[in-house]
């Protein structure tokens, strides 16, 4: 048993600065052979560092790297793909016209002579493929793919080089609820089958229980803790990660809507040429959970309500009146905003907070002849950052330079300043963000409903933030509403198999 | 579900793949029924002649349009190399063709090369840089050229080979080269790892850096051989028609841009692709010929050439999500 754990990597003080500013504090960690190591800690805390180090994009500035004994040190990435270090990094690296096999060996082609070998491509892919055991097409462009697919594609590739350890930086961050799971065992195989080492670095609490072997926490450059997974309880992971009174607690009072105005009430929407049932209401004041898989449909119909997506009709009332065709300028005026799932695609990149904040108020922040008033834009800007709590350097500063955290506090801020704001849709607002950013927003999601006595749907992949921030709970699958809970009926099981489409 | 949409766009897509040459083949059969002229071996070689041409511009900007830049200096570059080419033999005392073409080609490729160092370790937009670029070295082309046709009697017998040669007593010389140059950058793009990483780079350079491609170093080389192409294009132009007109490539410019945008509606939507912009530079001449031949004025080809343009790329733009690269659509 001991010689099955030989340590593959050791890292002994290793230690990066930038710019004075100490990102990797004299960490210490191994990783052995046929173990899942996960990396935790929030945005900024290191583990990026600590991986690119790894991989040789960046030189420490101190401390010692062991590769199976030996003692390395990386001038490029190329030198430690060499010495067995693989990467999977949490964007995709794919080239979406060319099919699997030629994206794994993208970048070293086999030649004949001068031309590449294609039949060497493909017999090389199909080698390693069989020898990961799993079953994905790849003669088939990867455009072509689902994202789960083209996942296992880039691991394939991480494989080229016969690997020892593998580093997979928030694989999970792209896939649908449900091409977590079989994605989650094809890892799991690689530890059993192969033998691997793996890294892996994630977000989400869940999953890092469910796979790994050793947790490591890191925060603020330092390693904090590294435990076996068994012996480390989720609380105090959790406290672990999050740097002290960080996280802020949502509280959520029983509430009784049964007298409350009703904000929206929708039974049916067509698009795309389909009709789908979505009957669900959403009365004042009330924070409603849209929960799905990724293309369930949550988003569309909201989108369509919102007259953002192309809608052929619709069964909906909205303030107690019909709607039909809908208009999302028309919408806005009537109370009606929705910040998309793409936080970039609500915000203005390349402008200032300050022009972001006021875009959508010009009407008001300008005089009759059309001129904008920047006194008054100025002063409205400074309110909506100083009620968000936004961090910013300069209300000129260009909102690109800010995390998604603050992007996002930015977004939703200035649709709150909304003077007739009735609902407010979020979709995944909290998409990539730490715990800490993320609790921020369903403090505000929270203080919106309750104290501002506003509507939110709050549509999330992540059923575990919804059940904490809502008051109640609607189910999609397949472009319709399967299910509605109410918070005291809320149940995991549940509601995940209503998801995935299973009947009772 | 995946499946269902997968296979729809797939046919599409099929049919929609050799719409440029149906097109091609229903205006050539509109322009026989109404001039029959138009269907002669002479007038069909002159159309293959002037395809040639914009072909060959078009072959080099589309290997750049490929990694997603772009390059509006094709013109300024073929004028330089034909320019250079007609100077150094302006004079009694020189008269070695072989070596002035050359010499053209290295001037052609210096642009190409200054190109790519402005566009790629300097930062400019290519489309800016390229405009700039263009500007500059039409300096140096008035020089050459005095800003007038030039003509020499001493230019050799062989400065209008290229041009006007014959193989077979049939095939004119610029078709001849046109398959050849063809023929290589096909294979070069579709068969080598440089055409590989061109196309790569054009469509996700981030995935490339992080497989270990050399991105910058792609782009540099696709100037590279655009200018090495685009000068020769020049030159064989110049001695077609033997004289060096100083506005000789950027009177082409356009054609050549519409070429290859129209060719990326071509085998493989949404893509550029050196087949495709050939089949678009035959398209255009047979509209060009086929309009003069049936005498209506000049203004009518502009107006058909712009319209072509933007239904190509509107034709992209609607069915593709993406956009072309280095043109970006906000979708």
């Amino acid at each position: 048993m001991e010689n099955e754990k030989t340590v593959v990597l050791k890292v002994e003080d290793l230690t990066k600065e930038f710019a004075g500013l100490v990102a990797n504090d004299h960490i210490n960690l191994e990783v052995r052979k046929r173990e899942i190591h996960a990396l935790c800690g929030e945005n900024g805390a290191g583990k990026s560092t600590f991986c690119k180090m790894l991989t040789g994009v960046y030189h420490p500035d101190g401390g010692i790297i062991y590769v199976n004994g030996k003692k390395v040190s990386f001038q490029s990435p190329a030198e430690s793909l060499a010495a067995g270090i693989s990467m999977v990094y949490q964007e995709r690296n794919l080239v979406g016209h060319l099919t699997g096999a030629q994206n794994i060996c993208l970048g070293r082609e086999p030649r004949k002579g001068l031309l590449i070998d294609e039949k060497e491509i493909c017999r090389k892919a199909e080698e390693i493929r069989s020898r990961l055991g799993i079953d994905v097409p790849l003669d088939v462009p990867v455009d072509e793919l689902g994202a789960g697919m083209q996942q296992i594609i880039e691991i394939i590739r991480a494989f080229y080089d016969n690997p020892s350890v593998l580093i997979l930086d928030e694989p999970t961050a792209s896939l649908g609820e449900g091409e977590v799971a079989p994605f989650l065992k094809f890892v799991r195989n690689l530890r059993d089958e192969l033998g691997m080492a793996i890294f892996f670095i994630s977000h989400k609490i869940e999953e890092v229980y469910e796979i790994s072997d050793m947790i490591t926490v890191f925060a603020d450059g330092k390693k904090v803790l590294t435990a076996p997974t068994k012996e480390l309880s989720r609380d105090d992971c959790v406290k672990a990660m999050i740097r002290a009174g960080r996280q802020k607690t949502v509280t959520v009072k029983e509430k009784d809507f049964s007298n409350a105005e009703t904000i929206l009430e929708a039974r049916e929407v067509t698009y795309d040429n389909k009709k789908h049932q979505v009957p669900f209401t959403v009365k004042r004041g009330q924070a409603v959970g849209f929960y799905g898989l990724v293309g369930s449909g949550r988003t569309e119909t909201m989108e369509a309500i919102g007259g953002i997506r192309l809608s052929e009709g619709m069964d909906v009332s909205f303030m107690g009146e019909k709607i039909a065709k809908t208009e999302p300028v028309q919408m806005i005026n009537r109370g009606f905003i929705l910040t998309p799932e793409k936080r970039i695609n609500g915000a203005f990149p390349g402008l200032s907070l300050e022009d972001n904040i006021c875009e959508l108020y010009l009407d008001k922040l300008s005089n009759k002849a059309g001129f904008m008033m920047f006194d008054k834009m100025r002063e409205f800007a400074l309110k909506v950052l100083e009620k968000n709590e936004v961090k910013y350097t300069n209300v000129e500063q260009n909102i690109i330079e800010l995390s998604g955290g603050n992007i996002q506090k930015i977004i939703i801020g200035r649709s709150v300043a909304l003077d007739n704001l009735q609902l407010l849709v979020l979709d995944e607002p909290t998409a990539g963000m730490d715990l800490g950013a993320k609790s921020e927003v369903y403090v505000e999601i929270r203080h919106l409903v309750d104290e501002e006595n506003k509507s939110v749907i709050f549509i999330s992949s992540e059923l575990e933030e919804l059940l904490t921030t809502c008051d109640k709970l609607y189910v999609f699958h397949d472009g319709d509403v399967v299910a509605g809970y109410k918070r005291a009926e809320f149940s995991k099981e549940r509601i995940l198999s209503d998801a995935i489409g299973r009947k009772e | 579900m995946q499946q269902n949409a997968s296979k729809k766009g797939f046919s599409l897509n099929e049919m929609t793949k050799y719409l440029l040459l149906v097109v091609a083949a229903v205006i050539f059969v509109f322009f026989s029924i109404l001039q029959p002229k138009f269907c002669t071996v002479n007038n069909i070689m002159n159309i293959v002649n002037s395809a040639t041409i914009t072909a060959l511009m078009a072959i080099g900007m589309t290997i750049v349009m490929e990694t997603g830049e772009m390059n509006l200096a094709v013109g300024a570059e073929a004028t330089i190399a034909a320019a250079v080419v007609g100077k150094l033999l302006e004079g009694p005392s020189f008269n070695n063709y072989f070596i002035a073409v050359l010499i053209g080609l290295a001037a052609a490729m210096l642009v190409g090369a200054l190109n790519a160092f402005f566009v790629v370790k300097v930062g400019i937009p290519s489309f800016i840089g390229t405009i700039a670029m263009t500007t500059f070295v039409n300096g140096f082309i008035k020089i050459a050229t005095g800003n007038r046709y030039m003509y020499s009697q001493y230019w050799p017998d062989s400065f209008s080979f290229l041009g006007q040669g014959k193989v077979f007593g049939i095939i004119p010389m610029p078709v001849i080269i046109l398959v050849i140059v063809a023929a290589v950058t096909i294979i070069i793009q579709d068969c080598t790892r440089l055409g590989r990483y061109i196309n790569s780079v054009g469509v996700s350079p981030a995935a490339c850096k992080n497989v270990g491609i050399d991105a910058k170093r792609t782009v540099v080389l696709a100037y590279l051989l655009c200018s090495l192409i685009t000068g020769f294009c020049g030159i064989v132009l110049s001695s077609e028609v033997k004289t060096v007109s100083p506005t000789l490539g950027s009177d082409l410019l356009m054609s050549v841009f519409a070429a290859v945008m129209m060719g990326a509606t071509f085998l493989r939507p949404g893509r550029y692709n050196i087949q495709g912009t050939i089949a678009a530079s035959l398209l255009l001449a047979i509209i060009s010929n086929g309009t003069v031949s049936i005498g209506a004025a000049d203004f009518v080809d502009d107006l058909i050439q712009g319209c072509i343009i933007l239904l190509a790329v509107g034709f992209i733009s609607l069915t593709h999500k993406g956009g072309l690269p280095s043109v970006k659509f906000n979708k």
